[in-house]
């Protein structure tokens, strides 16, 4: 019975599952043979697969731009942080609290935010964001301004690279069941038209909201993930619209609402940055504001979307041929 | 600077919370222009006060103009730049999902933020001109901000001969009242969407202009310009001009009087949290009409 409740339809087990299975165990065991500076560089490449994925779940999914994404990020963090110093916990367990408690904030802000339609939504989260951010900086519980570094005794950099492979991974996995799921269903037809699906029944604010939440406790994950590995956290690094705009250039070149599409983005968008942006200060705003202006105005679907359009179209082709 | 009797000081930070709010609520009737007529969001409204910001620290640095003097600089520099970015970008998104101009207006912000981080460095930028404060009785109201909020009453007398004396004017309140039928009656919604996004961006570097008058200004300052704006265009309902105009002095004032009891530093906080209550109360914004 649960089979049919996460699986709409059949898919080719071979063609869809084996590639991201090898995908995985090289990336599993990759820091048996390469350099550290490698592995760091892999190490935040996942981060950002993670957090353009949890965008994704969201944003994809649903069609409401979160603006204000990096909140989540930020709540993450702290979250594992506070959890970390406080209670002498394994940091697995940290961190999942750190995204428990950005989800419950997601659920927390869902009713006001999530009735207001796309502009109004973006405005809200991107305020809020900003919201955060300041009452953060003033408020004596999380530090205020100095925020929490995190003791020597903790570090494991490959340690720290599992663990973000594990989030990069559950993140992918959960967006593949979503987006495969009744809820992935829901979501869609919410996206292409909320009215109609709320007509025929579709409880949009649910859906919605679960939506939020999962895209925020991911979210989460990766913040205290990437919290540990720098080992400080401020008001101005754990909400920093940077990420935001990040994440969304990597969905968005890569293409929103597809599952390979974030990835691709981040491997391109990342690669640019590490390789190039140490150069030059600012270059990569400058790159990534002309990347998400060319995406929009070009490649709205993404890299990935185009090549799916692309395909439906030659095979509605194929069968008109044919019928 | 403010007095110490209580009642002075109440009054003063309301007039003071009054004209920072005229001069945001103009800043806002931009950006609600620029909705009503295209149905776009312009991410970048903040960044594009910026330029304007620039613009006058630069004529002050290098020429000695002084910022009221560089309005003449930066008025038709804005529309000029508002005109070239609508008919290079916002054109092509105007009849796209709403999401693709936030996406694009998104990206114009990163990539105006980056260029003047890039050219001017993130150091603070300020005009030194102390102007003092007049004395009315018991309160004492600095010069700057009354010039701030002059200016603003001038914008938006300006606006309101604009739409309601001439023929661009009045056909930009009918391409918002009702695209469909503006088109029906010969309107050319091309041109009005041109004017009005021209407009938009005039009056966002204006506003930069004055700003320079009141605070000092980095390129990381577009944003917070942007937040205030959209704010006050929630309060006062999406393409609603006077409605911007409203909820500027609303939100002005709030925001004034708050910090006698909050620090100053929360005031994005605070703007969140009115912005919050007035749409679960009002959708549709203070001013705005349903649907």
């Amino acid at each position: 019975m649960l089979k049919g409740y996460l699986l709409v339809h059949k898919k080719n087990f071979v063609r869809d599952v084996v590639p991201w299975v090898g995908a995985l165990v090289v990336l599993a065991f990759a820091p048996y043979f390469v350099s550290a500076s490698l592995r760091s560089f892999l190490l935040f490449l996942l981060m950002w697969i993670a957090l353009s994925q949890s965008f994704n779940i969201f944003t994809g999914l649903t069609g409401y731009v979160n603006f204000g994404f990096v909140a989540f990020y930020g709540l993450g963090g702290y979250g594992m942080t506070m959890t970390l110093l406080s209670l002498n916990i394994p940091i697995y367990a940290a961190m999942v609290i750190g995204g428990v408690i950005s989800s419950l904030f997601a659920f927390a802000i869902s009713w006001p935010t999530l009735r207001l339609r796309g502009a109004y939504f973006a405005i809200a989260m991107l305020s809020l964001a900003q919201a955060l951010f300041v009452i953060f900086d003033n408020w004596n519980f999380v530090n205020s301004a100095t925020g929490y570094t995190i003791p020597v005794k903790y570090y494991d950099p490959v340690l720290q690279y599992y663990y973000m492979l594990a989030v990069a991974a559950v993140t992918v996995l959960c967006l593949y069941v979503i987006m495969n799921s009744r809820l992935g269903l829901a979501l869609k037809a919410i996206k292409q038209n909320e009215e109609t699906a709320v007509s025929i029944g579709i409880n949009a604010t649910f859906y919605k909201a679960v939506a939020f939440g999962i895209s925020a406790f991911f979210a989460g994950l990766a913040g205290g993930a990437a919290t540990w590995t720098i080992t400080i956290i401020d008001p101005p690094s754990a909400f920093d619209t940077t990420i935001t705009l990040t994440a969304i250039s990597m969905s968005m070149l890569g293409g929103l609402g597809t599952i390979a599409g974030p990835i691709i983005g981040a491997v391109i968008l990342y690669s640019i940055e590490h390789y190039f942006g140490l150069t030059l200060p600012y270059l990569h705003l400058i790159v990534f504001g002309i990347i998400i202006i060319v995406v929009v105005l070009l490649i709205p679907q993404g890299i990935m979307g185009e090549i799916i359009s692309r395909m439906k179209k030659s095979r509605r082709q194929e069968v008109g041929e044919e019928g | 600077m403010p007095s110490v009797l209580p009642g002075a000081l109440v009054a003063e930070l309301f007039i003071l919370g009054l004209m920072y709010g005229l001069l945001y609520g103009v800043l806002a009737m931009g950006l609600t222009i620029v909705f009503g007529v295209m149905k776009v969001v312009n991410v970048a409204h903040g960044d594009f006060v910026i330029i304007g910001s620039y613009l006058s620290y630069w004529a002050f640095v290098l020429a000695g103009i002084n910022p009221i003097l560089s309005l003449l600089l930066t008025i038709p520099f804005g529309f000029l730049l508002g005109a070239l970015t609508y008919l290079g970008l916002i054109r092509r998104v105007q009849n796209s999902p709403e999401l693709m101009s936030l996406f694009l207006t998104f990206g114009i912000s990163t990539l105006i933020g980056g260029l003047l981080l890039f050219f001017y460095s993130p150091t603070q930028r300020a005009v030194p001109v102390a102007l003092g404060s007049i004395e009315y009785g018991s309160l004492s109201i600095p010069v700057n901000i009354s010039i701030a909020a002059a200016y603003a009453i001038a914008v938006a007398i300006a606006l309101r001969f604009f739409f309601y004396r001439t023929y661009w004017g009045k056909a930009v309140r009918a391409v918002i009242d009702n695209r469909t039928s503006a088109i029906l009656v010969g309107i050319n919604p091309d041109m009005v969407s041109l004017m009005s996004f021209g407009i938009g961006i005039a009056i966002a570097s204006s506003v930069g202009s004055i700003v320079m008058l009141l605070q000092s200004i980095s390129p990381l300052s577009g944003p917070d310009f942007t937040l205030i704006s959209f704010v006050i265009v929630v309060l006062g309902g999406l393409g609603n001009p006077p409605g911007a105009l409203v909820g500027g002095v609303v939100l002005g004032v709030v925001e004034s009087l708050s910090s006698l009891y909050v620090n100053a530093a929360m005031t994005p906080a605070i703007g969140f949290i009115i912005m919050v209550i007035v749409l679960i109360l009002r959708p549709q914004g203070i001013m705005g009409s349903r649907g």
